[in-house]
């Protein structure tokens, strides 16, 4: 990973009015029901909104502008360049994730079911797990799609998912139903981390399945970026 | 030392949506070899496949056959990149960054020493005559001619070894054009090597050793301009229409003032001179010689005929003109 390539995006992420407009409306919606429910998982299992809203575009709008040319000219491996997207979008989004959990847990701590210090920290551990996750998915759908196509990707294949769900539950096609279940997981990817607190132990298979998923994300974005040829001469 | 060599290089796309429209070739077994510390322009008409030659030198694209090996490695091995310096023709920088900012940016990729940056980043914003009231200032509030200038500055963070430039010069004023003259006269001092690419033929002729012709894809000739300089320019002189000339005495008047004859069609002579100087004197010896001298006029630069030629005519020229014929250099640094 290269630290400056990390730093300059999540720069960059800081000084987009529009994406802090997204997160702060989307942070803005998740705050009340949150206070008023004296629950902080809304806001965890909402930290993949934040991971799309912040990796959106990370990979695709280089490729758009054409800003890559000038990154991939430096000693800056395909590899590095895909990673470093990733960790500061997951980074950034995780960030987001427990300060919004802070903020809300400030807000109730006082109240009688306020929840209690660790199950903050176990929250607040499967937010950041889910931020990395979302950004690990949109980090994928960057490289196959130039500007912010990979937001089209992701609403698209979600629906296109769902509506396969759909016909498979009508027609009873067990098989596809099973697929479109695991599939559907993955766009809600995360770590449950409840065995810490409840003395269990690791839930390995989920483990896994987390960091396979997090590993197929990436593998298909360094793959496609390195197969991808940057110019303006042509059809590339 | 060969720096970059290229050998039969062919590259070329897809057409149309999904590739429907079959391929177009773009670059048809190139083979180029540059030496190291060697300045080497790449000139030739629009599409001939120049950028694209530069895609696949910077490793950006890859070649469907034929090799590129620069200093030895591929091009994008992270070695070769730690030693090279790239200006694009389409200045697509990051719009939201500051000048500095940028600067900074690219200084951190290219694993400059961290402690040094700040320094760093002001010599170079100061080198390419960026004012220091546009330092700060957003990137995408920049005009083409400053945009330019920060490329260039980009390009040159860390004295590079190897520089590809891409129409460098496109966009810049005349100080702007003497400064980059004068930074890339001093890198080529230094022992960098120089690739550029560009359309404007005079700026071409005068800062480099070397000019490759290339055409649909394929180099038409090479024309080596340094060498042979005593005999830069040509002039072509009229006489009075019906005046008997001998084209001998022509030529042994020619070679007294230090000029050469290079062909004679009556009424117009056309001689070889090494600079303005010799023209004057090749002008003096013929009216002293008593020859009705009615005009006299110096003809396009050397490259520029080439590239007509080249245009006209397609690979007549490959092997003609790789021999190293002559067109001075002119003085670097001046206008």
């Amino acid at each position: 990973m290269n630290r400056t390539l990390i730093l300059t995006l999540i720069r960059n992420r800081l000084s987009s009015p529009v994406r802090l407009a997204l997160l702060v409306i989307t942070t803005l919606s998740l705050m009340p029901v949150a206070i008023f429910s004296h629950q902080l998982g809304p806001i965890a299992s909402s930290a993949i909104f934040f991971g799309f809203i912040i990796a959106a575009g990370a990979i695709g709008q280089d490729i758009a502008s054409g800003t890559l040319q000038l990154v991939l000219a430096r000693p800056v491996s395909r590899p590095a360049y895909v990673m470093s997207r990733w960790f500061a979008t997951g980074l950034l989004a995780g960030a987001w994730t427990v300060g919004v959990l802070a903020l809300a847990y400030a807000a109730i701590a006082s109240g009688p079911t306020a929840p209690t210090r660790v199950e903050f920290l176990v929250l607040a551990g499967e937010g950041i797990s889910q931020a990395f996750g979302g950004a690990a998915l949109v980090i994928m759908f960057s490289s196959l799609a130039g500007g912010l196509g990979d937001v089209g990707l992701l609403v698209g294949s979600y629906i296109a998912l769902n509506i396969l769900g759909q016909v498979a539950q009508h027609d009873d096609w067990r098989p596809v139903i099973a697929l479109v279940e695991q599939l559907n997981a993955s766009y809600t990817l995360h770590l449950s981390l409840g065995w810490i607190v409840e003395h269990q132990p690791p839930p390995w298979m989920s483990i896994m399945v987390y960091v396979s998923t997090v590993a197929f994300a990436l593998g298909v974005a360094i793959l496609r970026l390195n197969r991808r040829e940057l110019s303006y001469a042509g059809n590339a | 030392m060969t720096a970059i060599a290229v050998e039969g290089v062919a590259k070329s796309y897809a057409r149309g949506p999904a590739g429907l429209g079959g391929r177009v070739l773009a670059l048809d077994g190139v083979s180029l070899e540059i030496a190291a510390g060697e300045t080497v322009g790449i000139i030739g008409p629009n599409g001939a496949g120049k950028t694209t030659l530069l895609g696949c030198l910077l490793g950006f694209l890859r070649p469907d056959r034929g090799s590129i090996r620069v200093e030895g490695r591929d091009p994008d091995d992270l070695a070769i990149r730690s030693a090279t310096g790239y200006l694009p023709e389409r200045l697509v920088l990051d719009r939201w960054m500051s000048g500095r900012e940028f600067l900074r940016y690219h200084h951190g990729l290219a694993g400059l020493d961290a402690s040094t940056r700040e320094t760093d980043v002001s010599t170079a914003l100061d080198r390419v005559g960026l004012e220091t009231r546009a330092w700060g200032l957003r990137v995408g509030k920049y005009s083409r001619g400053m945009l330019q200038r920060l490329a260039l500055a980009q390009a040159l963070l860390g004295r590079p070894r190897l520089l590809f430039l891409d129409e460098p010069m496109s966009g810049v004023d005349p100080a702007g054009i003497l400064t980059f003259r004068r930074l890339l006269a001093e890198r080529a001092r230094e022992g960098a090597t120089i690739l550029i690419n560009s359309h404007q033929l005079a700026e071409v002729e005068r800062l480099c050793d070397r000019v490759v012709f290339v055409k649909q894809g394929r180099v038409q000739a090479t024309e080596t301009v340094r060498a042979g300089a005593a005999l830069a320019r040509v002039l072509r002189v009229r006489l009075t229409a019906g005046a008997t000339v001998d084209p001998g005495r022509l030529g042994a008047l020619a070679t007294d003032a230090g000029a050469a004859l290079h062909g004679f069609q009556a009424p117009d002579a056309r001689f070889a001179v090494a600079d303005d100087a010799g023209a004057t004197r090749l002008l003096g010896a013929l009216l002293a010689a008593g020859l009705p001298v009615v005009e006299a006029a110096p003809e396009e630069g050397r490259l520029e005929r080439l590239f007509g030629s080249g245009e006209n005519a397609t690979g007549a020229a490959a092997g003609a003109a790789s021999g190293a014929a002559a067109v001075g250099r002119a003085g670097e640094g001046t206008p």
